[in-house]
């Protein structure tokens, strides 16, 4: 998978979020919390960025057959591996999108139709969006809903900074973790949630 | 009971005439009078033989084939014919991933259209199995010279339809035939693999062998059947004796073509499963090629444990199954193609569009 191959497509989509179908053929398994950007191209073009929030692998009948093998050859794993359609399934969480006006932290217009490919977002795509504005797409992902927000802020803010410190901007997880205890002021018990995971994160100032 | 009772004396009688040394040659001048009978014929080895699993400790390379068809219906919207053909190749030992080939043959319209009158079921399964065994042929070419090849598919080598002969069929038993001579000259080990067989074949030869001259074959031992006979006389990964196969389409084959079956139990101790193999003369002539093939079916209907099955046939069959929504899709692009030409169609039956009706939820 890399910025330029589409990795999946989707599958369904709502105003919030979208599934998306990945076949397991694919050398790398997108990482949960990894931004992704998805091109929507319509009466106005625009470009949706997105976080995944939950990966699934899928299972069939046969495969819960082969599971109660004791041993199983190389190459049967292999073959369900690379050829037998069972994908994985990703949920993709909107955070804002661009349109031709620049970056906006607002839901897109329209969810992207199914089948759109879906591409991964590269360091400086990723620098770029979440620079822009004031972190305005946190709150999509503190009201998502059955997603494990402290976990995906751990490991959003600790793989951004690492996109944001090669633009030279150190500045920018100190600020992040700073906006999200504002946000959580009123909510101790998910501010501490938070604040433990990007602990666990080892996310340097 | 009577089912048991049959079973024991089919049994004991099997034994009998494996003790027997005349018995052979008095089968083989038995159908000489009865040359229509389909049945089993003793080979070299004694017929109540049981051969063991043998230990496989050789890298195979397993070529498997299935193919899948859409047969025309005069109903449709638009009628389409197709088969879709596939073959996966298997390394074992390897840890490669199997590589799959697909072949997709859209039937010509024209053909089954009603002025040259329609194409059966029977016509289109004959035309997969060429297609089936085409595809293997090819595939096997492209193998590695030093490594044993397999390849398997799933149902009788034997081709049925040749029992109802038709027009224009010649050329498709000809190039199934040419096949076959294809996998021969390779020295391919070939075998069909039928699941849960129903055939009588050994049971068959069991009750001429006690024919009286002038009596009329009788069905001594119904309902036992070959499955019954084998689970009762097979251990688990056991092999039976091979058997020649006495019918009409199998003497009409090359002698080094024609076929030979033996009975395998798949199953475990508590449950036999019995599938029967079917093998060309070339590779039933060949101890060490059965051998393999006994190891390699055995290896192959273990790795789906507890359901008894090549795990590389399933998959052919998974590659090559056409299912009723690609069915539809193919019809859309037919239907678009047509629109885009201004041809104007005469639409779904009335039968058709009440049954798309009555299964529409509202």
């Amino acid at each position: 998978m890399n910025s330029e191959n589409p990795f999946g497509r989707i599958i369904s989509a709502n105003s919030r979020e979208c599934v998306v179908a990945y076949r397991t053929s694919e050398q790398e398994i997108p990482r949960f919390g990894s931004m992704v950007h998805i091109p929507v191209q319509g009466a106005q073009d625009f470009e949706i960025y997105g976080l995944v929030t939950d990966i699934q692998i899928e299972e069939d009948g046969f495969l819960r057959q082969l599971a109660t093998a004791d041993t199983l050859p190389a190459e049967v794993l292999a073959d369900n591996r690379v050829n037998r359609n069972v994908p994985i399934v990703l949920r993709i969480l909107f955070l804002g999108c661009r349109d031709e006006n620049g970056d906006s932290h607002l839901l897109p217009p329209t969810p992207p139709l199914t089948l759109t490919a879906i591409f991964r977002c590269n360091s400086s795509e990723i620098a770029h969006f979440t620079a822009h504005g004031n972190f305005g797409y946190f709150r999509h992902i503190l009201n998502a809903v059955n997603a494990p927000a402290a976990e995906l802020f751990a490991v959003h803010i600790r793989l951004t900074s690492i996109a944001q410190n090669a633009k030279h901007n150190e500045g920018w997880t100190r600020a992040a973790v700073e906006e999200l205890i504002t946000l959580l002021q009123d909510d101790y018990a998910g501010l501490t949630a938070i604040l433990g995971a990007l602990g666990d994160a080892d996310i340097s100032f | 009971m009577l089912r048991e009772q049959r079973l024991r004396d089919a049994i004991e009688l099997l034994r009998s005439l494996a003790a027997d040394p005349a018995f052979p040659a008095r089968m083989q001048q038995t159908l000489g009078a009865l040359p229509s009978e389909r049945c089993a014929i003793p080979s070299n080895e004694r017929i109540d033989r049981r051969i063991p699993a043998p230990i496989l400790n050789k890298r195979l390379t397993i070529l498997a084939a299935d193919g899948s068809q859409i047969n025309p219906d005069r109903h449709d919207l638009v009628s389409i014919g197709l088969i879709n053909t596939a073959v996966i190749r298997y390394q074992t030992g390897s840890g490669v991933s199997p590589r799959i080939v697909t072949q997709t043959t859209l039937l010509d319209p024209d053909d089954f259209t009603a002025d040259r009158g329609s194409l059966t079921e029977d016509q289109i399964a004959l035309r997969r199995d060429v297609a089936e065994r085409e595809l293997l042929a090819a595939e096997a070419g492209k193998s590695d010279a030093g490594v044993p090849l397999v390849a398997l598919t799933d149902g009788p080598l034997e081709l049925f339809t040749l029992r109802q002969a038709y027009a224009g069929q010649q050329q498709y038993i000809d190039r199934y035939q040419s096949a076959l001579q294809v996998l021969f000259q390779q020295h391919v080990l070939l075998a069909g693999y039928i699941d849960r067989p129903r055939a009588d074949l050994v049971v068959r030869m069991l009750e001429l062998a006690v024919l009286r001259q002038d009596e009329t074959p009788t069905t001594t031992f119904v309902p036992v059947d070959d499955s019954l006979l084998f689970a009762g006389l097979l251990q688990a990964g056991e092999r039976s004796a091979v058997f020649g196969l006495n019918s009409r389409s199998n003497r009409e084959l090359d002698e080094a073509l024609r076929f030979s079956f033996f009975y395998l139990n798949c199953g475990d101790s508590q449950r036999p499963q019995i599938a029967r193999v079917e093998i060309p003369a070339w590779v039933a002539a060949d101890p060490e090629a059965i051998d393999l093939l006994h190891g390699c079916l055995l290896a192959q209907t273990r790795i789906t444990e507890g359901v008894p099955y090549p795990y590389i046939l399933h998959r052919a069959h998974e590659c090559a199954v056409v299912t009723l929504a690609e069915k539809e899709r193919i019809q859309n692009l037919i239907l678009r193609e047509y629109a885009a030409q201004r041809v104007t169609l005469s639409g779904e039956s009335g039968k058709q569009r009440l049954k798309t009706l009555s299964n529409r939820k509202s």
